[in-house]
């Protein structure tokens, strides 16, 4: 039995692992130069139609069912969970976005989870990870309805997003990252996904983008007086206190 | 202008030997799992291969590359917290396999990222705060409850939970700084 490895030397396995990969030539088409772009135009030919109708979809694509081993001790069902629908989308410093959100109920509670589509990947949170049981590494529903707020590092642009669903009354959202700060609009989503994704009515929305990788602690939320609305603190969402509210 | 320098793969390696150590520290202390921290180290440095054409600065700007890998780093992870699990698609997609490790292994690596000392830290600071404070942090991190459902525990204003709550996470901060990742630089 070979003896146990210093941290050193699983990193150098791993390493060499990684190199060996990385160096091995990627596979090549087999087909000639003239084919491949008669295959290409070929396919542009189905492809693209397609794409088209995609971009004006409502539906957004639904996130894979969640295997149960990767679920939370007590985890417990939604007993309504709508479909993923894109709310909104746009372009900020150059770079397209897309917005989808989903909703969940358990019981009285109301959960909803945003995700954001860039051309680097996307990031966000689903709304059907909850658990029933404090205290073992899962999240109540009370817990995740206060998740409104995610971010996501985008490595192709080099940048982070802030993004999130809001409350109806919410117009303008200050984004605090670490060096930095930004005001940015909360935008009504768009109404015919609010009504297909079962989405809390009049639901807002807001995209920031900032550049490198940042954390982002604060998020604060205003309405059209510029009182707070709502905080958000390292992602979890909450009423201002009537004593120390505005900030 | 000065030409940037692209990133490729000796380029990736050397950074990977350069922060692949702090990356499983950040990695291990964050999770409490080193062998769940050695496939968020390879699952990162995978993603960052196949992303390299998209890396925008100077592949010499070793801090550059590092605060570029480290923001990958950083999605891995909360990918991997919010799953309960590892993902792994760039290993698999670059035909890698992550180490197992033995027992032993895993003590090491626990010792390197001072986990330990991190525990038993956190411990003695929060066995130094006050009752009232160890009571409301309690209440707010570990049980998760809200500000109003602390105030209401514990027969107090929803300002005064937050004090208690903010004075006794600063108490414990220092705790959680100890020896970080810069120190574990070879």
């Amino acid at each position: 039995m070979s003896a146990a490895r210093e941290p050193d030397a699983v990193l150098t396995d791993l390493g060499r692992d990684l190199h060996r990969a990385w160096r091995r030539p990627p596979r090549r088409s087999r087909l000639a130069g003239w084919r491949r772009s008669a295959v290409v135009a070929l396919a542009m030919l189905f492809a693209v139609p397609t794409a088209l109708a995609a971009r004006d979809a409502i539906w957004a694509p639904a996130p894979a069912p969640l295997p149960d081993s990767a679920r939370p001790p007590g985890a417990v069902a939604p007993s309504h969970a709508g479909e993923q629908v894109y709310v909104a989308a746009g372009e900020l410093r150059g770079v397209a976005w897309r917005l989808s959100a989903s909703a969940c109920d358990y019981a009285s509670v109301r959960a909803v989870g945003v995700f954001l589509s860039v051309p680097g990947g996307g990031g966000g949170a689903r709304c059907d990870i909850a658990s029933g049981a404090p205290g073992t590494g899962g999240v109540s529903p009370e817990i995740l309805a206060t998740r409104l707020v995610q971010t996501y590092f985008d490595p192709v642009a080099n940048r982070t997003w802030a993004f999130g669903a809001l409350p109806s009354g919410a117009r303008r959202v200050d984004v605090a990252a670490t060096g930095t700060r930004v005001s940015v609009p909360a935008a009504p989503a768009d109404a015919e996904a609010i009504g297909k994704g079962d989405l809390p009515p009049g639901m807002r929305v807001f995209v920031a983008a900032l550049s490198g990788a940042l954390e982002v602690p604060l998020v604060t939320a205003r309405d059209a007086a510029g009182a707070v609305l709502l905080v958000c603190r390292d992602g979890r969402c909450a009423a201002p206190t009537v004593q120390g509210g505005s900030q | 202008m000065a030409r940037t320098r692209r990133l490729d793969a000796d380029r990736l390696a050397a950074a990977y030997e350069r922060d692949a150590r702090r990356l499983l520290v950040f990695f291990t202390r964050r999770t409490y799992d080193a062998q769940l921290a050695v496939d968020l180290v390879g699952e990162t440095y995978a993603r960052a291969f196949e992303l390299r054409r998209r890396f925008r600065g100077d592949a010499h700007d070793s801090d550059a590359l590092a605060a570029w890998v480290f923001g990958i780093g950083r999605n891995v992870l909360n990918e991997a917290l919010r799953r309960g699990q590892a993902e792994r698609r760039a290993l698999r997609r670059a035909g890698v396999e992550p180490p197992a490790l033995d027992g032993e292994e895993l003590v090491r690596i626990e010792e390197l990222a001072a986990l330990g000392e991190l525990r038993s830290a956190v411990a003695g600071a929060l066995a130094a705060l006050a009752d009232e404070q160890r009571d409301a942090v309690r209440l707010r991190v570990v049980e998760e409850l809200d500000y109003a459902q602390v105030a209401g525990r514990l027969g107090i204003s929803e300002q005064a939970a937050r004090a208690r709550v903010s004075r006794g996470l600063r108490a414990i901060a220092g705790a959680l700084d100890g020896p970080g990742p810069a120190e574990a630089t070879p």
